[in-house]
């Protein structure tokens, strides 16, 4: 047998079962990608369907909305912060509990926000910025 | 009447629904609010057109409440 033969046999039988090995864990891996990303989908849905219309605008023309209490505070809700924008520099980091998609966790915040405020306030850390 | 409970949770939306004509899946619901209760997890009515209000299960009357949303619990980061 040619040597060049030999060399495709031996590439065969080390690649083969490494393709095999790899197979399982990449299609896991695609599999997971494709849950998340059909989660932010449903989250992001279920978000707009409970902003109100200016909200709406706001967060598909910047990824961010605003959200005006009870007692006429004005916030700005974030992926991941809300910044209070009528006392210059406080903004509060909170965050679910469980792993949720963002846009659950945004929902969250503007429903806390609109309805208890002072909740709102006791549960998230408050931090300064410039 | 019919109503749906939206659960915020790792699937982004879990959706389950009730009919009033059949009290089993309203029954189902009142479990969603116990189980929400206990995991310290607040539930809200859609009032309007971006608006929601804290509901219990108490105050919920699933003739009247009929879009619901189970919102994650809330941390300071």
């Amino acid at each position: 047998m040619p040597v060049v033969l030999w060399w495709w046999a031996a590439a065969a039988v080390v690649v083969v079962p490494l393709a095999r090995l790899l197979v399982g864990p990449l299609r896991r891996s695609r599999d997971g990608l494709s849950r998340r990303h059909q989660a932010r989908l449903r989250a992001e849905a279920l978000l707009l369907a409970w902003l109100s219309p200016g909200q709406r605008r706001q967060y598909r023309a910047r990824g961010w909305f605003e959200v005006t209490t009870t007692a006429g505070h004005r916030y700005r809700v974030y992926r991941g912060g809300v910044v209070r924008l009528d006392v210059r520099g406080s903004a509060y980091c909170i965050e679910a509990v469980s792993p949720v998609p963002i846009a659950d966790e945004m929902l969250a915040n503007k429903l806390l926000l609109e309805t208890d405020e002072r909740r709102f306030l006791a549960t998230a850390h408050r931090f300064r910025y410039r | 009447m019919t109503g749906n409970v939206h659960i915020a949770d790792a699937q982004g939306d879990t959706t389950r629904s009730w009919d009033t004509a059949d009290p089993a899946t309203v029954r189902e619901i009142e479990e969603v609010f116990r189980e929400a209760q206990a995991a310290g997890r607040l539930v809200y009515r859609q009032t309007g057109d971006g608006t929601g209000e804290q509901v219990t299960l108490a105050t919920w009357n699933p003739e009247e409440h009929t879009e619901l949303l189970v919102a994650p619990r809330l941390a300071g980061g």
